[in-house]
């Protein structure tokens, strides 16, 4: 099998490879971390294994909308990020989510939140109060705790400006640490 | 001290992320879609293609039907469409002065209904009595409505109709009798019984109405209205 880079530029798109071939060796690279990230945002596994294909259909239709100025991370990233917003906003996923609340509203009579809290370790909590972010926060933490981006390629990926991306960074951190210090 | 997030792939990679992942059957499902994309379009069904050449068959024959009827259907004359046009355009001010008169003629005296036009410099005015009227009050009934055309005509100041376009220079009157009906665009329908012509002109200087009647051989009447 071919290498490529892990981060690759304009030369990834240049390597000779069949266009099978190269969504096959951008698959070996971004498919656990385009699943992960499609599920921060919809926090539904299955959902995220269904977005995670169409952003790879997605990179094979577009690839030649590809630009070199930005590395193939980034680019997979920013249309997971767009895919899973589209998905966010459609009719859909709306009727879905009213479903979803209505099921989880009869399961959590069983347990109470307190009880709930109690019985999780420090870790949990936190990655459960990341999740529980607002959208706009929850998005810029995970880009860069859990997927490790700079604030530039954050911006890239967001369409936003750098200094919005550490607003938002320094707020959604805020944000976190008083709702872990309410939860101790 | 130290920041928990920064702890934050590795509690989620091994935590609720340790069974999120791309499994084969979704990287193949994936290669499938994009077969898909690239096949070429499967050819279509002779039922296809025989719906489809019946179809644009019946829509250019539609359309060439169309088409002829809308040829074959003849333009309107060029002077009816010329005297459409020209009654549309009455002046303002002749407009005006009809309207009065009308309305003068139904509220002060027994008249059913008047239509009055202008062509050119010309007016022509239909008058329907009713039935039950003598001859001789139709004709007093008519110089009345001529008097009062000319009375607003020649009060209309000159100046002010430069724009507004020529004032009557002859009047055509048509009488007809006719029993009572309040609808006027009935007037271009009903039968005459009997009916005269007079013909006037207006001295617009004098403000005098000159009229002739030049049909009902009985009565050859001339007059004037001042």
């Amino acid at each position: 099998m071919k290498i490529i880079p892990k981060t690759g530029g304009q030369e990834f798109f240049s390597q000779g490879l069949s266009q099978e071939e190269w969504l096959i060796q951008i698959m070996e690279l971004y498919e656990d971390k385009v699943i992960r990230l499609a599920y921060t945002y919809v926090k539904d596994r299955k959902l995220a294994e269904d977005l995670a294909q169409e952003v790879f259909v997605k990179c094979f239709v577009h690839k030649d909308n590809f630009r070199s100025e930005s590395s193939v991370k980034t680019w997979v990233y920013a249309i997971t990020v767009n895919l899973c917003k589209d998905y966010l906003r459609s009719g859909w996923k709306k009727y879905i989510h009213v479903i979803d609340r209505l099921g989880k509203s009869k399961q959590s009579s069983a347990m109470t939140p307190e009880l709930t809290i109690v019985q999780k370790s420090e870790h949990e909590a936190l990655a459960d109060e990341v999740l529980k972010l607002p959208l706009k926060y929850r998005e810029v933490i995970l880009l860069f705790y859990y997927k490790e981006l700079s604030v530039n390629e954050i911006s890239q990926i967001l369409h936003k400006k750098e200094p919005t991306i550490r607003t938002l960074l320094q707020r959604g951190r805020e944000m976190l640490r008083r709702k872990l210090e309410k939860g101790r | 001290m130290e920041d928990p997030l920064k702890q934050l792939p590795e509690i989620l990679n091994n935590g609720r992320m340790k069974n999120i992942s791309f499994k084969e059957e979704h990287r193949q499902k994936v290669l499938q879609k994009t077969r898909e994309l690239n096949r070429p379009p499967a050819p279509k069904s002779w039922l296809y293609h025989w719906f489809h050449q019946s179809l644009s068959l019946a829509l250019g024959v539609a359309f060439i039907f169309i088409f002829i009827q809308f040829a074959q259907s003849t333009p309107p004359k060029a002077d009816e469409q010329k005297d459409a046009v020209q009654m549309v355009k009455i002046p303002y001010a002749n407009q005006a002065i009809l309207t009065k008169a009308r309305h003068d003629m139904r509220n002060y005296h027994d008249v059913t209904g008047i239509d009055a036009y202008q062509k050119g410099d010309t007016l022509t005015v239909h008058i329907i009595f009713p039935d039950n009227l003598s001859r001789d009050d139709q004709i007093d009934l008519t110089k009345s409505y001529l008097k009062e055309v000319s009375h607003l005509t020649m009060n209309e100041p000159y100046e002010a109709q430069d724009y507004l376009g020529a004032l009557w220079n002859y009047v055509n009157v048509k009488v007809y009798t006719a029993g009572s009906t309040d609808d006027d665009m009935l007037a271009a329908r009903l039968q005459v019984e009997f009916g005269f012509d007079s013909l006037g002109s207006i001295d617009k200087k004098e403000g005098i109405l000159k009229w002739e009647r030049i049909s009902d051989n009985n009565q050859h009447l001339k007059g004037n209205v001042q």
